[in-house]
């Protein structure tokens, strides 16, 4: 299980709690004057922290080892120090000025500025160990307010305080991901083997991240590379009893010997065979996943450069159950109470089924300018290859009904400038162009899509506030290309063109108190321009036997995202309390319509894309508290509300409130098993009860109550921290079914699942292993 | 497979890049790929050959050659005299998006395992009883006999089922290839 306090813990300074040791000091310049706001970390961990104003910081809950601590501070040169810790430790750090900016620095702390302040959770290593072998989404889903989109058991996407596909960001290793990522059946082309960390932002955050940041954004990072010389690295592995999946994850990384050169390589894969609900197994439900990724850096006194390339290549199947036909077909799914076909544990994959491709090649450099900040360039170029595989009756083994070829590139350039008498932030432009290409079935047309944007946020601080402003301007022009009626051979081609532009600001504020007490307020804009389903679709939606009609006449969607919140971090209790509303202008959504379309499979009821005033809002809650050394309890509330402003009707597709609580034991050290944990979590999801009958084609799925169980320790293999964990999810294997699993209709949610997880390091860093 | 759509103006990504943001209208004209539904049917013919006087064939036509959305379907009605019996057939299964028509009946009677008609007479004097079997002896439903009684008004549903390894002879398993209405007068 994740390690619950840690997912609990404020935003800013997540830190292991597994071991007891503790590691404490001062960061101070060589005339003694302290650097509030410093950054510590431990390297090859995702251990860190930011130094307090009185230039104090603490690394609590380490295990004994050797550590290289690594501490950063603008305009003074970093400094290492090597520490074997088998007590706890006060260790006095001196920073020395970076050559010609003594003078200039001011005692403003200087984090890297790379999130706005704003609503957000961030999942460290220790804790995505216990989620290795899951979906992007699924690692997320204990992130309060986070919660999943589902096509069947495999098609996984994040949804963020009720908003998710078009209206999230997902920035892969730094890079803007664009696959084809309207779909809610299309799941997001990210490894999470990559990821050191996963942060997200709750919230519209347009100025940062550009459009279509309107529900929030979700920042896949891997470890910055390690320029310690030597060859390093882990083999993590996984295996699951649900669905037989296998996953496993080669990580080797080292450089060269003058420390000049560093790389890091990696290799994954998952396998699963069909998924078992409680009774049976749903047919057609297994997936093989093939990724990789390599990076070379350079890094010499100011500048740094480096490249970075990735591959996620999938294969989904999708549960065969859901075919259908027609309106009459998915009626009689839904009156029956278990799907007519039923699977056997199989890894064998048929149709339905997709082929996904995700390729991406990202160089970026900064530069250190004298008197000025840090330069940022970056460029990118990513290529997303989707095809889908129908079950039809002319089914020759590898022709595709449909495929989309996307191809992106992006440009991105930014100063993080230096402090300006309390003043830092970032000022910068991008740009991207894309284009869409498809074969077989229309969905959606050809397009290229050209974007530009100009951005500036400035954090000040003083004391215990900071505050926040920024500003930026998106603009976009969309040529598509298509035949005036899509489906006819004979029609002629049509090129129209679109521009959509959005100014958007954002402001906020935070007040450190007393006792660990924090307070923090804003309001931040987002927006998104129309995206290409909304405009051109016009057909059957497979599997949901509805006629999807887009509308051209779509304009830019916006929100203004108003949130506060309180947060607490002291020894004994954590937590925080966040409450938000986004007041959404233009919301697009697929609104039933009255009449229905006849086919020759049929009649189906037409949907329409259109746009009304909406408003989201809602409540994320969590507190936990350390009853004891071993034992920590934990209890956290969601809940969103979603309404259309005109006629004051609830929208479709919100989640249910969910009620959690855990329990978190820490035990001894035993026969050298050390850093032993054991967690228990039970979850309440309520019904949906406030979608009306006319907006669904049968009721929402009863509440439920899950438990799930988390056991971790740690062994020495080979004198080697060895990490080895077992979760079992769905304890009782209740079944159930989710409001937001678009196969609702079709079957419950799967079953009981154990996973086993084993983490080995090798090589030369006995204190970068991933410590669960 | 991947790379079949490379273009060698995407490997001069800067430079497009950079003149695609300038505004200039960089020209792409990579066809439009031909209309592709998948295994579309657009027509359904039904013949009605009269049991007592072979001469007598009626034929009903639904016709949707746009596909989905656009312009409605056109339906003839199914005219037959009281108190009589018909061979029916599935005459034709039509795919004419295309410019040359497809008939797809071929390949569904290729396929009669994995196949159902299924007739639903509602408000006529009418009953309709399929009268094929496939290789494994389960109802096809490509012939019929119809039998009309007195006068009425009502209409007939034609639906085909697909039922890949699922056939059991009921109209239950697989999905539904066409669900078609034709109004029927019988006097």
């Amino acid at each position: 299980m994740l390690s619950l306090l840690s997912v609990f813990s404020l935003p800013l300074t997540a830190t292991a709690q597994t071991c007891q040791l503790h590691v404490a000091g001062v960061v101070t310049d060589e005339a003694g004057q302290v650097l509030p706001a410093a950054t510590v970390r431990l390297e090859g961990t995702s251990i860190s922290t930011m130094a307090d104003n009185n230039g104090h910081y603490y690394l609590a809950g380490l295990c004994s080892g050797a550590y290289h601590l690594v501490v950063t501070y603008l305009g003074f040169e970093p400094a290492t120090h090597s520490l074997t810790l088998a007590a706890s430790t006060e260790l006095p750090v001196v920073l020395r000025p970076l050559e010609g900016t003594l003078g200039e620095v001011t005692a403003t702390g200087q984090r890297a500025y790379d999130t706005p302040l704003m609503q957000q959770s961030s999942v460290e290593l220790h804790e995505l160990a216990l989620t290795r072998g899951q979906t992007l989404a699924e690692a997320l889903q204990r992130v309060p307010g986070l919660r999943t989109i589902q096509t069947g058991p495999s098609i996984v996407k994040p949804v963020i305080h009720g908003m998710h596909s078009n209206r999230v960001l997902i920035y892969n290793a730094g890079v803007r991901q664009e696959g084809q990522q309207w779909g809610s059946e299309h799941a997001p082309e990210v490894d999470p083997f990559v990821a050191s960390r996963l942060t997200v932002v709750k919230g519209a955050a347009s100025v940062m991240y550009g459009s279509d940041a309107v529900g929030g954004v979700i920042l896949v990072e891997p470890d910055a590379l390690d320029y310690r010389p030597g060859l390093r690295g882990r083999i993590e592995s996984v295996l699951m009893s649900n669905n037989g999946l296998g996953a496993l994850s080669a990580t080797a990384e080292g450089a060269r010997p003058q420390g000049l050169l560093g790389y890091r390589v990696q290799l994954s894969t998952r396998q699963a065979a069909n998924a078992r609900v409680p009774g049976y197994h749903l047919k057609n439900t297994g997936f093989q996943e093939y990724n990789g990724s390599a990076t070379l850096g350079f890094a010499k006194n100011a500048f740094a450069a480096e490249l970075y390339a990735s591959t996620f290549n999938s294969q989904l199947g999708i549960f065969e159950g859901a075919h259908i036909g027609n309106t009459t077909d998915l009626l009689a799914a839904i009156a029956r109470s278990e799907p007519l076909v039923k699977g056997d544990f199989s890894y064998a994959i048929g149709r339905p089924y997709q082929l996904i491709g995700h390729h991406l090649v990202r160089a970026a450099a900064h530069y250190e300018l004298p008197r000025l900040g840090k330069l940022h360039l970056r460029y990118s170029y990513q290529r997303n290859n989707r095809e889908e595989y129908d079950l039809v009756r002319q089914a020759y083994e590898h022709e595709y009904q449909l495929r989309f070829n996307l191809t992106t590139q992006a440009l991105d350039a930014y100063l993080d400038h230096r402090p300006l008498g309390g003043l830092r932030g970032k000022v910068g432009v991008s740009a991207q162009h894309q284009q869409n290409y498809y074969d077989g079935r229309y969905l959606i047309p050809f397009f290229t899509n050209r974007s530009l944007g100009a951005f500036a946020t400035e954090r000040w601080s003083r004391g215990h506030l900071e505050l926040e402003a920024g500003a930026r301007y998106d603009a976009r022009h969309m040529q598509a290309r298509l035949r005036e009626v899509p489906t006819d051979q004979r029609s002629p081609e049509i090129r129209p063109q679109f521009s959509y532009g959005q100014l958007t600001g954002t402001v906020g504020a935070a007040y450190q108190l007393s006792a660990g007490w924090r307070l923090s307020a804003g309001a931040a804009r987002g927006w998104r321009p129309p995206s290409i389903n909304e405009l051109f679709s016009q057909g059957v939606h497979h599997g949901s036997a509805r006629f999807e009609q887009g509308d051209r006449n779509l304009r830019e969607e916006s929100t203004l995202n108003l949130y506060g919140g309180v947060t607490k971090k002291s020894e004994r209790l954590s937590g925080e309390l966040n409450v938000y509303h986004n007041r959404l202008n233009n919301y697009i959504y697929l609104r039933p319509g009255t009449e229905a379309v006849l086919t020759v499979r049929g009649a189906f009821l037409a949907y329409h894309y259109v746009q009304v005033d909406a408003a989201l809002y809602g409540t994320d809650a969590t507190a936990s508290y350390r009853v004891a050394d071993w034992l920590t309890a934990t209890a956290s509330y969601s809940a969103v509300r979603a309404y259309n402003r005109e006629t004051g009707r609830h929208l479709e597709l919100i989640p249910a409130d969910r009620t959690a609580a855990a329990v978190r034991l820490t035990l001894p050290t035993w026969r050298g098993l050390a850093d032993n944990t054991l967690s228990l979590r039970v979850e309440h999801t309520a019904r949906q009860w406030r979608v009306r009958d006319d907006q669904d084609f049968a009721p929402p799925p009863a509440a439920y109550t899950l438990c799930h169980l988390d056991a971790s320790t740690e062994a020495h293999l080979l004198g080697r921290p060895v990490a080895l964990s077992l979760s079992v999810y769905n304890l009782f294997n209740t079944t159930y079914r989710d409001y937001l699993n678009a196969f609702r209709y079709f079957a419950p949610e799967v079953g009981r699942n154990v996973a086993l997880r084993l983490t080995v390091p090798f090589g030369q860093s006995p204190a970068a292993s991933s410590t669960p | 497979m991947i790379f079949a759509f490379s273009r060698p103006a995407s490997l001069l990504a800067p430079v497009v890049l950079a003149l695609g943001l300038l505004g200039s209208c960089s020209k792409d004209e990579t066809p439009l790929p031909a209309v592709r539904e998948n295994e579309l049917i657009t027509s359904l013919r039904l013949k009605f050959v009269n049991q007592a006087s072979p001469t007598d064939v009626r034929l009903a036509t639904w016709k949707d050659l746009d596909g989905q959305g656009g312009n409605p379907p056109v339906i003839d009605a199914i005219t037959l005299p009281a108190n009589a019996v018909y061979t029916l057939t599935v005459d034709a299964v039509l795919n004419e998006t295309s410019t040359t028509s497809e008939d797809v009946t071929p390949e569904i009677v290729r396929e009669a395992t994995n196949h159902l008609f299924v007739y639903k007479p509602t408000g006529a004097p009418l009953t309709v009883v399929v009268t094929d079997k496939d290789s494994q002896g389960l109802p096809f439903g490509l012939q019929a006999r119809a039998t009309t009684a007195g006068a009425g008004n009502g209409s007939l549903r034609v639906i085909l089922r697909h039922q890949v390894g699922t056939k059991d002879g009921t109209e239950t398993p697989g999905s539904t290839d066409f669900d078609t209405t034709f109004p029927v007068t019988i006097r």
